[in-house]
């Protein structure tokens, strides 16, 4: 064994992988908006009153949520396509971000599922009823009341989620999609593997940083949004 | 119109509970109707059937003009009800993310379309009655029980409505803070507005009701002029109810 390790160059790995980080960005905020999306209207069918269409969403929840990301990219990449081409469909020519996307965008949309259905959950809602009282319509009272104080209960869980969200981005390897990971394997296969040791410390060293950058960014946002009424109500 | 409120038979079931069997009763503008009966007998329901917060069964609402028919009503029907009505109630619910003065503006600018600015100088006028001038910018959370049941009134208020419903306003309160919030009900009654109260506070009603109800199972089992229900009921249950209430004091005074 005669390597020698250069710690001095981690910096310069970093450089060199965050040039992918666009791609990772990406992957970020597009998987984002769609478990946004998809959590709603999961969140909203798993509350409503139609007893069906509760059982779909639960079970939408367990099953996301049971399930290995890794499992679901090996279903969407390499089991999808199979049953497309038995339809006579054929995706291989499909983009592989898609497929990196859309794992993560419904992977993660069973846990925004669940923290907008708990945060729902944990308005007091008395206040709807004076809302109606007042006059609003259901729209306008869960706009103005109660989706804000959701929100604010919400904020250290989303936190928590996206940041979740953001270390699975680094399964888009698995597909071949060059995100900060892999050019972090590409630039160690260019030298032949010397220097794996620096540059997935280099790697680590970014996704910790992003991490810790979401986690203060959530709590400052969670302390300026329930500014002045963050104590319950006696 | 004869009367603000007309209650017309109401029926209200909840699964097998008959919680209201036939209520009716017509109450002129102006008067203070106070509702006594003991816990379960159905007086929270009744007013949250008069606007439609629960929808009754059977029957129907009329509150000045407004007339919401329990088995055949449009939802415009309902909100059309629910301007003339307002609603204090026992826990206050208060809007948790809005300040004092976001709560009451909320329904002039939302639901009644006012200028901010113009809301918002009603509202602190509104405020300022009820004793609040210098909470405008509290969140609910920051204030006493009494407080908040008065920004509870306020928001109440503001909208001008023909009839407020109170439910059990005061009996959430710290005992040394029922007597602030008695004090600004009894300043609204005043003004000639149509009040509905349920609550157990007798020296209230006696001097504040025009007319006392007394409910038990789903029923009015007896009403009339706060002297005659208070001091000489004369069924049974009332004095029951009365005297279990008032420790027996008014027994022997009559
Ligand atoms: N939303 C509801 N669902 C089921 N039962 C209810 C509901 N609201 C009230 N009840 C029942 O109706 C009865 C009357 O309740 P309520 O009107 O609150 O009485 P009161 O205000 O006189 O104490 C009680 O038996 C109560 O359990
Ligand atoms: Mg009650």
């Amino acid at each position: 064994m005669n390597y020698s390790y250069d710690f001095a160059s981690i910096p310069d790995y970093m450089i060199k992988i965050m040039t992918a980080f666009p791609v990772t960005l990406e992957i970020l905020l597009i998987s984002l908006l769609i478990s946004l999306l998809l959590g709603a209207a999961v969140a909203a069918g798993s509350l409503g009153r139609k007893p069906v269409i509760v059982a779909i969403s639960r079970g939408y929840i367990s099953f996301m949520r049971g399930i290995p990301t890794l499992v679901l990219i090996f279903l969407l990449y390499l089991g999808l396509p199979q049953i497309l081409q038995g339809c006579g469909v054929n995706i291989s020519s499909w983009n592989k971000m898609f497929f990196i996307i859309a794992t993560l965008g419904l992977n993660t949309s069973a846990n925004m599922a669940e923290m907008m259905r708990a945060a729902y959950l944990a308005v007091d809602k008395g206040q709807l009823e004076a809302a109606y009282s007042v006059g609003m319509k259901g729209t306008t009272a869960f706009r103005r009341i109660i989706y804000p104080q959701a929100f604010g209960i919400a904020i250290p869980m989303l936190g928590n989620n996206i940041i979740n969200l953001f270390k699975e981005t680094s399964l888009a390897f698995t597909v071949g999609v060059i995100d900060i990971l892999g050019k972090a394997r590409a630039i160690t296969s260019a030298s032949y593997g010397a220097n794996k040791l620096e540059t997935y410390i280099a790697t680590g060293i970014i996704f910790w940083i992003v991490c810790v950058a979401l986690e203060q960014g959530s709590k400052y946002l969670e302390g300026v949004y329930t500014k002045g009424r963050k104590q319950a109500a006696s | 119109m004869e009367y603000m409120v007309q209650i017309d038979h109401i029926h209200k079931s909840f699964g097998d509970n008959h919680v209201l069997q036939g209520v009716s009763m017509n109450i002129k503008k102006g008067e203070v109707v106070v509702i006594l009966g003991p816990s379960g007998s159905g007086k929270t329901t009744l007013l949250r059937t008069i606007n439609f917060l629960d929808a009754a069964d059977e029957g129907s609402i009329t509150v000045n003009e407004a007339r919401v028919d329990a088995q055949k009503h449009s939802k415009a029907q309902v909100l059309e009800l629910r301007k003339k009505t307002a609603m204090v109630f026992q826990n206050y619910n208060l809007f948790a993310n809005m300040t004092i003065l976001q709560n009451v503006m909320e329904g002039l600018v939302t639901v009644r379309k006012f200028k901010k600015s113009d809301a918002e100088k009603m509202s602190m006028e509104i405020l300022d009655k009820v004793g609040l001038s210098e909470k405008y910018h509290c969140y609910p959370s920051q204030l006493s029980g009494g407080q908040q049941q008065r920004a509870g009134i306020a928001r109440a208020l503001i909208l001008d409505p023909d009839v407020i419903l109170f439910d059990e306003p005061t009996s959430a309160l710290d005992p040394e803070l029922v007597g602030e919030v008695l004090n600004t009900i009894k300043a609204v009654a005043q003004t000639g507005i149509t009040m509905i109260v349920v609550t157990h506070e007798i020296a209230f009603a006696k001097e504040v009701a025009s007319r006392v109800v007394f409910m038990e199972g789903g029923v009015v089992v007896e009403e009339g002029k706060p002297g005659e229900i208070l001091v000489n009921p004369k069924e049974p249950r009332t004095q029951q109810f009365l005297s279990r209430i008032t420790g027996g004091i008014n027994q022997k005074s009559a």
